[in-house]
């Protein structure tokens, strides 16, 4: 507790972010228990605005917008976390395997050149209609697109450790090359994993609200932010609550994750942690800088 | 420097082989019949037969794979269905939308994040320039659907400045393009803007504590003139490589925008093509948008080796 403590007063730009998030994810699990059915329509009450008894006003079916973005939060950040995942992991395990075998990374490379080249969205796009909305399609449409940005560099942080000599002498002494790469490299690559999920996550989340607001994503009646903006579009100059709200939330959500991500990097990374330093001392006076008069 | 090429011209190839492959069986496992789709369920099954032929869409799927690859060495890339034209032809009609955009966006975001940056270094206390290194981490976060949207509400519909939609060419009527682009582009620098200047300040502030810069300031130079002249051309390096790799997404990206905006672009293109079943103008227009991507990476890899010495001799 006293270690995280210090760690928090030498790190607010990684613990405030990160407290935020974890609010907002609290809210995203617990609140639906306590909100009305974000599927409950009633015609009645269609489009209130904001106040009264429905905080964030209703839609076009007179559903509860605060309960939809609520829902619908839970699906994006699950997603994205998710897809996050999967995607990390089969990429990590690229870019170990092709930064240990250099022959074989040479061909894998390759492959991951041709992928990259491939229109993303496009991709994305086709995934969904071949297999259909889902949950499934969703992480391999979304995923396939960052496994070779994580195998990359991945990579050549591996080639990079590998040339060290703690893991000559680990060859030297008979160990396989399967448990160098678990034992003495992925232990190394670990902070460029978190670092790089947590890019990948805010990443993540734009492109699925892409999918969504083109109608390929998550399934109508069940909320996702991507879904109500689109939905929300099209009342646009009666009720603009509508899109708003949806954008406002997943633009501070992203926001908070990058936040995260790039504030995280200093913490794990000397490098970084030096350009950091460099930074603060220039807006706070810079050593260099000649006298003035 | 010609070994450079000629290897990278070898790779280019090879990824191109790989990127056409993937293409074909990847869009072919897209469910619906293009034949029926044209000639509806009630066609007799000779006459689907007769036309899946003409369309090249018959027999196994080996066959017509390699019947497609043979066709595109010879720069066929068969009939779109939907337009009843060449799929090049098509691709031709509607490229110049997409690259309007994706240039001028480029180049509008390029300098701003190069104005902010050398501002930002030269007067570290300023803090306008401050506030709009700042900005940037927003402009990143901002979904550019939604933003799309709320700038036409905003712009288009509540002040009337411009128009909601459309496309005019600039050759045709160069006011009316202006303003029909105007949002788009404004959509797209906010977005690439701001990871432009994320990616450079990375690089100016490893600059601008090098010892040749003391040198410049020792010799009088202004903040201003060592920051735009000395520390700027070393940071730029690295953001070329972003530079070309975001306008070749752009080619292949602004799905979204052209159809908020309705442009009759390639993204519009590829979206139509993939509702609409038209399988060959689906392959052809992303082997297309893959050709593109490759050709950019290769010029900014060149440049760099032109560029950085270092780069040529490892």
């Amino acid at each position: 507790m006293t270690a995280f403590l210090a760690f928090a007063r030498r790190n607010p730009a990684v613990v405030v972010p990160a407290g935020l998030l974890l609010v907002i994810v609290f809210i995203t699990l617990i609140g639906p228990f306590f909100l009305a059915s974000p599927t409950a329509t009633d015609p009645i009450n269609r489009l209130q605005p904001p106040g009264g008894s429905h905080l964030l006003g209703t839609d076009t079916y007179g559903r509860d917008v605060l309960s939809r973005l609520v829902t619908g939060g839970r699906a994006s950040l699950g997603m994205a976390l998710l897809i996050t995942v999967c995607s990390g992991a089969i990429g990590t395990f690229l870019g170990l395997v092709s930064g240990y075998f250099i022959r074989a990374g040479n061909v894998i490379m390759r492959v991951t050149d041709a992928w990259m080249a491939f229109p993303a969205i496009v991709l994305a796009m086709v995934f969904s209609v071949t297999l259909g909305p889902g949950v499934l399609t969703e992480v391999l449409a979304i995923g396939i697109i960052f496994i070779p940005f994580s195998a990359r560099v991945l990579r050549s942080r591996t080639m990079e450790i590998t040339s060290r000599t703690f893991v000559e002498a680990a060859r030297v002494s008979g160990m396989g090359p399967w448990k160098i790469l678990a034992v003495h490299v992925l232990p190394n690559v670990v902070p460029l994993i978190i670092v790089q999920t947590i890019v990948y996550i805010a990443a993540t989340m734009l492109i699925d609200g892409v999918l969504s607001f083109l109608g390929l994503g998550i399934a109508a009646p069940a909320p996702s932010w991507g879904n109500m903006i689109a939905e929300g579009r099209n009342y646009m100059s009666i009720a603009p609550y509508l899109m708003v709200f949806p954008g406002l939330v997943l633009a501070v959500t992203v926001f908070l994750v990058n936040m995260l991500g790039t504030n995280l990097r200093p913490v794990f990374d000397p490098q970084a942690r030096q350009l950091q330093a460099l930074q603060r001392l220039r807006t706070h006076g810079n050593p260099f800088r000649r006298p003035k008069g | 420097m010609l070994g450079i090429i000629l290897r990278r011209l070898v790779n280019l190839v090879i990824i191109l082989f790989v990127v056409g492959t993937l293409l074909f069986f990847i869009i072919r496992a897209i469910p619906g019949d293009p034949a029926i789709a044209l000639l509806g369920s009630t066609a007799k099954p000779e006459e689907l037969e007769a036309l899946r032929q003409d369309l090249g869409i018959s027999g196994p799927l080996y066959l017509q794979y390699l019947g497609w690859f043979g066709r595109v060495l010879q720069g066929d890339f068969g009939m779109s269905i939907i337009y009843d034209k060449p799929v090049l032809d098509v691709i031709a009609d509607h490229i110049a939308p997409t690259l309007t955009i994706a240039i001028i966006s480029t180049l509008l975001s390029f300098l701003l994040a190069v104005l902010i940056t050398v501002w930002n270094a030269s007067s570290p206390r300023n803090w306008v320039a401050r506030a709009l290194n700042q900005l940037s981490q927003i402009g990143l976060a901002l979904p550019d659907f939604w933003l799309a949207v709320l700038l036409i509400y905003l712009i288009a519909l509540n002040l009337r400045w411009v128009p909601t939609s459309g496309y005019t060419d600039i050759w045709v009527d160069p006011i009316a393009s202006i303003r029909t682009l105007l949002l788009p582009v404004a959509v797209l620098v906010i977005g690439q803007g701001a990871s432009f200047v994320i990616v450079l300040r990375e690089g100016m502030l490893g600059q601008m504590s090098q010892l040749y810069l003391r040198t410049a300031r020792v010799k009088g130079l202004s903040e201003f003139a060592v920051a735009m002249r000395h520390a700027l051309p070393n940071a730029l390096l690295p953001i070329l490589t972003i530079v070309g790799l975001n306008f070749a997404g752009l080619v292949g990206g602004i799905v979204i925008l052209e159809n908020i905006f309705v442009i009759p672009g390639l993204g519009s293109m590829m979206l139509g093509a993939i509702n609409g079943r038209d399988f060959l103008l689906l392959q052809g227009g992303a082997l297309f948008i893959a050709v593109l991507f490759v050709t950019v990476n290769l010029i900014t890899d060149l440049t760099y080796a032109l560029v950085d010495p270092k780069v040529r001799v490892s």
